[in-house]
């Protein structure tokens, strides 16, 4: 049924109900006609009947007047009597075309009798009544003949007529009870085909109207129903078309949200990089502005000290003449001055080498580009970190985990650079790793720093993880940023990741990102391009 | 009452009538049927002049016996023909057949003297025309093989069976009595065969005046008194005929 419009369906749902229609009518207009003519049969017999019984009737009328006749003479009894019997011959007339022999023997008798009555009529009226009476017991016989055949016709009728009857009304009732059950089985089937019918229209319906609801909250993977040949069919097609269309709109929309994002996140970078080109050349300019100051302070600390030397050399003498205390003091004075200024000198050293690191990140790198073993520059970067740190600390300790790619082909890079950032990197690890360490104060944990290369063929990948405290999501946005350290005061400058992320996207063109989940993991990852035209666009951008 | 009377005016009638078609013939065989319808018509006449008395339901003997009745008759007919029926030779042949007619008249009177005296009964049927056919029967016996005398009609208006009119005289009332241009009253006669014999054969006509359509006259169809079916006749129709046959 599915494979029909529904027009189509409903056409034929009417045609077949028009159908048990017209045959249940066909069917009672052939059982009422062989009823009708039944009972037009059976109406036929009655009027035999009463052709029969008025038949009898004229009879009696024509034997009551001819008697009338014998005594009366009156002519008028003649006449009535005449006009009875004429009546009668009408009443067999039409009875004749029934049963004609049985009439013809009514005739018959009624000759008789007429014959004998007439005669015996004619005696009375001639005074011999004698022979009237015998003529008239003989015309009683012949009566009695008549009236015992129209008895036994009416009779005969009466039985045909009531079978008739009741074959007729047997034939009605019959055709009454098949046409209630045709009737009822109509409904019967009517009332499941329009049940079929519907399901096949509601059934797929509600498949549409659950697609459409799918669709409407954005599941644009409902299902759709499967297409048939009907209206509905056609309206899911056009539903599966618009599926697609959905489809296309949604793929189009996510390329369009990533293309967004990604333009944001070159936007927030471009922004991030302009930052760090303005801080760079504040740094660079207030590095410059402090230095010259910085280098009198140290030289005038460093010459304080040796004229301080001098002077305590040159005023032995005096200084000896003093009483003990006096001279104590004086030592002791001079050994806090020339403590102090070393102090001066210390950290006057110590801000130069942060002057000096700001103008270094503000000129950028000023080695030269080379082909380089990336894996073998690694290995060395890591060896001189790790001793670095076995020499601040002599406790300390980690694992290595190396995937570094042997098929890696040299790259194009400034090494002194990339190695600085490298240091930088895994620093950066060693800190983290060993203050979990500390941390966990002595839980079974092992500082672990896994360093994976990858050639990506256009492009190298470095990964750097360690499985130290992690960096919190909300530090992430500042941990490119100069002079940001959570380091302690003292132990960290804050400006590592900072000049490495310039080292890495201004100098080589590449990209350095950090994925990161407190007390488990800190992974950053470089990827450097090969190409130096690569390179120089994104340093030029 | 109205029925009696109207059956004494009718016969009333016929007398005149028969006075209208008397004057003409003058030989013996008209004369003596003349004289025979003159008898039967006035004993008729008597009959109705007495219906009162005869349908007298509180009244037993009404001493209307056959001679009173006879009498009564025969005044009429002298005062009718001027001639007394005693007077005429008894042995020739209108004084036999006159006096056979007188005799009939007694006799059926008396042999109804029970119906006519019968008390506590009122129409009792004994009225001019049935007397005049019992007399006619009467008379045709005693008067058997000389003559017959039968008041008939036309076969539409007879109502006993005996009165009904032979071929003769049907045909007669047909051809002449009833013919437009017959003339009123007059009768008509032929010397016709009657069985193998020649016999002279009279037809005299009689009329409906207004007192006989009481009982034959409108509406047609209506039943009369006497329970029989008005005829629809009009006054100056053609009612009925006495036929007198004389056989030679």
């Amino acid at each position: 049924m599915t494979g029909l419009t529904i027009r189509m369906r409903l056409i034929l749902l009417t045609a077949a109900g028009l159908l048990v229609l017209v045959a249940t009518n066909f069917y009672l207009t052939r059982a009422l006609g062989d009823n009708s003519t039944g009972m037009v049969k059976a109406a036929g017999l009655l009027a035999g009947i009463e052709q029969a019984d008025s038949a009898q009737i004229a009879f009696g009328e024509m034997r009551y007047w001819m008697t009338d006749l014998a005594v009366s003479q009156l002519t008028l009894s003649e006449r009535n009597a005449q006009a009875a019997k004429a009546r009668m011959e009408q009443h067999l007339d039409k009875l004749a075309a029934w049963n004609p022999q049985r009439i013809a023997a009514v005739r018959s008798e009624l000759a008789q009798y007429d014959q004998f009555a007439d005669k015996a009529v004619d005696e009375y009226t001639n005074d011999r009544r004698v022979i009237g009476n015998s003529l008239l017991a003989q015309a009683r016989q012949h009566s009695l003949a008549v009236d015992q055949l129209l008895a036994s016709i009416v009779a005969d009728l009466t039985d045909e007529a009531v079978a008739a009857r009741q074959k007729a009304m047997a034939e009605a009732a019959a055709a009454t009870r098949l046409s209630r059950i045709v009737v009822a089985v109509a409904v019967l089937v009517g009332i499941l085909l329009t049940f079929l019918l519907l399901r096949t229209i509601v059934v797929p319906l509600r498949r549409l109207i659950a697609a459409m609801d799918g669709l409407n909250t954005g599941n644009v993977d409902v299902a759709i129903p499967k297409a048939g040949a009907d209206e509905i069919g056609a309206v899911a097609l056009t539903l599966g078309r618009f599926r697609d269309t959905l489809k296309e709109q949604n793929r189009r929309e996510r390329e369009l949200r990533a293309a967004h994002d990604e333009l944001k996140a070159t936007q927030a970078s471009l922004i991030h990089a302009e930052k760090m080109a303005s801080l760079g050349q504040l740094t660079a300019g207030i590095a410059h502005e402090i230095k010259n100051p910085l280098n009198f302070v140290n030289n005038f600390a460093s010459l304080s000290v040796e004229l301080l030397d001098e002077l305590k050399q040159t005023a032995r003498p005096a200084i000896n003449a003093l009483g003990a205390d006096k001279r104590a003091e004086v030592d002791e004075v001079i050994d806090m001055l020339t403590g102090n200024l070393e102090k001066i000198a210390e950290h006057g050293r110590r801000a130069d080498g942060i002057v000096k690191s700001m103008l270094a990140h503000s000129h950028g790198g000023s080695g030269e580009r080379q082909q380089v073993d990336l894996n073998a520059l690694i290995e060395e970067a890591l060896n001189l970190a790790y001793h670095g740190a076995r020499a601040q600390d002599r406790d300390f300790n980690i694992t290595f985990e190396r995937e570094l790619d042997r098929t890696l082909a040299p790259i194009e890079l400034v090494p002194q650079d990339v190695t600085r950032v490298l240091l930088n990197l895994f620093g950066n690890a060693f800190y983290a790793a060993d203050k979990r360490r500390r941390e966990a104060a002595g839980a079974a944990f092992q500082p672990v720093m896994r360093v994976a290369t990858r050639d990506l063929g256009k492009e190298v990948e470095i990964r750097v993880r360690d499985n130290g405290t992690g960096i919190p999501p909300e530090l992430r946005d500042k941990l490119f940023q100069p002079f940001f350290t959570t380091k302690p005061t003292g132990e960290g400058t804050g400006l590592g990741l900072s000049i490495s992320y310039d080292i890495v996207t201004q100098q080589h063109g590449g990209t350095i990102t950090v994925d990161s989940r407190v007390g488990e993991f800190t992974e950053f990852t470089i990827r450097l391009p090969r190409s130096r035209q690569a390179a120089t666009a994104a340093t030029q951008a | 009452m109205r029925f009696f009377v109207a059956h004494g005016l009718f016969v009333s009638l016929l007398i005149a009538s028969t006075a209208v078609g008397a004057a003409p013939p003058a030989d013996e065989d008209t004369v003596i049927a003349q004289s025979l319808a003159e008898m039967l018509r006035d004993a008729r006449t008597v009959v109705s002049n007495n219906q009162d008395l005869i349908n007298n339901p509180e009244l037993g003997d009404k001493h209307l016996s056959g001679r009173v009745v006879l009498d009564q008759t025969v005044k009429i007919y002298q005062k009718a023909t001027g001639s007394d029926p005693a007077t005429i030779d008894p042995n020739s042949r209108q004084g036999r057949l006159l006096r056979a007619m007188m005799a009939a008249i007694a006799a059926v009177t008396d042999d109804n003297q029970a119906t006519i005296n019968e008390k506590g009964t009122g129409f009792k049927g004994f009225i001019p025309a049935v007397f005049a056919r019992l007399v006619s029967e009467d008379f045709n016996q005693r008067a058997k093989g000389e003559a017959e005398v039968k008041v008939t009609a036309p076969p539409e208006l007879v109502r006993n069976r005996k009165a009904r009119p032979d071929a003769w005289e049907a045909d007669t009332m047909k051809t002449k009595l009833l013919a437009a241009t017959w003339p009123k009253g007059q009768p008509y006669s032929a010397v016709v065969d009657v069985n193998g014999h020649p016999a002279f054969r009279v037809m005299v006509p009689e009329y409906y005046v207004g007192s006989c359509l009481v009982c034959h006259g409108s509406p047609k169809g209506e039943m009369d008194v006497t329970g029989y079916p008005k005829e629809g006749g009009k006054v100056g129709d053609l009612g009925a005929a006495v036929s007198i046959t004389l056989y030679h």
